[in-house]
């Protein structure tokens, strides 16, 4: 299969595309990071999966569609700078951290605000948890997997996308309030 | 506010914290949300609820990535350790291959000298009782007949011996013709019918007893049931026979 076939495949929710690809290149990666960067088998364990979130993500954002390289190439250049981080002793490398680039880019260095970052995700996490399905699918699908909102229609056996709009909206305020109320 | 509103006014808030408005929404997007600090409290908040459930999506991947992480390694704990020898091909080229190979006869002949073939022990440890003072005198009388079984035995035709002895008068046929009878099978490979002659010899007849058993045990090695010979052996080694010690010596090797 072409890297852009694999693509495709991941794009439209094939767990199984997503999990050959992360089995096959696991180990080779493991014993390259330790053997060329000297870190342990867990932190290039960490680094292996933090390349693969960045990769499964980037696809279902619409940012990777094809591949000057090879997915191997994509994935050990993408962990090899995640080991680089670990290396350098930068900040704790926690998958759930990076989600924040965007939104709060300018606190990033405060480890205080990180640390109360981190509580406020971890507060998120459980009030999805409570929530429960379907408003805990439908975000998840919306927000992390990205899918549009005709796919979650079809994939959660709802009417058309309209009903998973005002669905979606009714559950983030549910959200908003279950998370208020922990506060 | 109407749901309606409501919603499109989420919409907005939602396509400002992903970056989707254009630039000049944008800019009076943020123009907004400095005249009015709820407004901002409101976005903030959103946008922790929208990377928090970023976090969620992103913490179940994780566990599923340790799923497979687990499933993987014990698919590799189950892989036989000789794959272990790839990378060093991978690694070296031909002279890791040729490494590789060197390392593999060096196994097979550790291997081959620690744990010899049935065929090689029989060859070391065998050796083939000779019949003394075997006559000929007296022909076509019983003696006579056990006569050409013993010279075809010693002349190592032992079909012939065997037929010879199988024709004696049963009262004629000692012990000691019966173990050369089980021996005569034991070299036409005639297993069972060595092994039915061995043990008819009583443990009171020690000596003829302990030879008998020794080649029970060699003809159990022959045939290789290495179990049955390792016990053969086992029961010789802690008897006082004579050939104890030639049976200690057999279970190390084996």
């Amino acid at each position: 299969m072409g890297d852009r076939t694999i693509i495709e495949s991941i794009k439209s929710g094939s767990e199984s595309e997503l999990e050959a690809i992360y089995k096959k290149h696991r180990q080779e990666f493991i014993a390259w990071a330790m053997k060329s960067y000297g870190c342990s088998q867990e932190q290039a364990n960490d680094a292996y999966q933090a390349s693969m979130l960045i990769f499964y993500e980037n696809i279902m954002k619409g940012k990777l569609t094809e591949l000057s390289s090879s997915v191997k190439t994509y994935l050990f250049a993408v962990g090899r700078n995640k080991v680089m981080e670990q290396k350098r002793g930068a900040r704790k490398m926690m998958v759930g951290i990076d989600a924040h680039e965007s939104y709060l880019q300018d606190r990033k260095d405060d480890s205080e605000e990180v640390e109360q970052q981190e509580e406020m995700l971890q507060l998120v996490e459980n009030s999805m948890e409570e929530l429960g399905d379907p408003c805990h699918s439908i975000l998840k699908n919306y927000y992390y997997h990205k899918q549009s909102m005709d796919e979650i229609a079809q994939k959660m056996n709802y009417k058309n996308a309209e009903t998973v709009k005002n669905l979606k909206y009714k559950c983030i305020k549910r959200l908003r309030k279950t998370v208020t109320l922990k506060t | 506010m109407s749901e309606d509103k409501e919603i499109q006014d989420f919409d907005r808030i939602e396509k400002f914290l992903e970056g989707k408005l254009s630039h000049e929404d944008a800019r009076r997007f943020e123009a907004a949300m400095n005249e009015d600090e709820a407004f901002r409290s409101t976005v903030e908040e959103l946008g922790i609820l929208f990377d928090g459930i970023q976090y969620t999506g992103r913490r179940a991947m994780v566990a599923k990535m340790a799923v497979w992480d687990s499933e993987q390694d014990i698919e590799k704990e189950r892989e036989p350790k000789l794959f272990l020898l790839k990378p060093w091909y991978k690694k070296y080229g031909f002279m890791g291959i040729a490494a590789s190979l060197a390392l593999l006869m060096g196994f097979f002949i550790f291997f081959y000298n620690q744990t010899p073939s049935s065929e090689e022990l029989i060859g070391e440890y065998y050796e083939r009782l000779f019949i003394p003072g075997v006559t000929t005198r007296g022909e076509n009388t019983n003696r006579t007949i056990k006569a050409k079984a013993q010279i075809a035995y010693n002349n190592e035709d032992f079909e012939a011996a065997i037929v010879g002895f199988e024709t004696l008068d049963p009262s004629m046929v000692s012990n000691e013709d019966r173990v050369y009878m089980g021996l005569a099978h034991f070299e036409l490979d005639h297993f069972d019918e060595a092994i039915r002659y061995f043990d008819m010899i009583p443990k009171d007849e020690t000596i003829n007893y302990g030879r008998a058993q020794w080649y029970k045990g060699l003809t159990q090695l022959k045939a290789e049931r290495f179990d049955d010979a390792r016990y053969t052996f086992t029961q010789l080694m802690e008897s006082d026979s004579s050939y104890r010690a030639k049976a200690i010596a057999i279970l190390e090797e084996f």
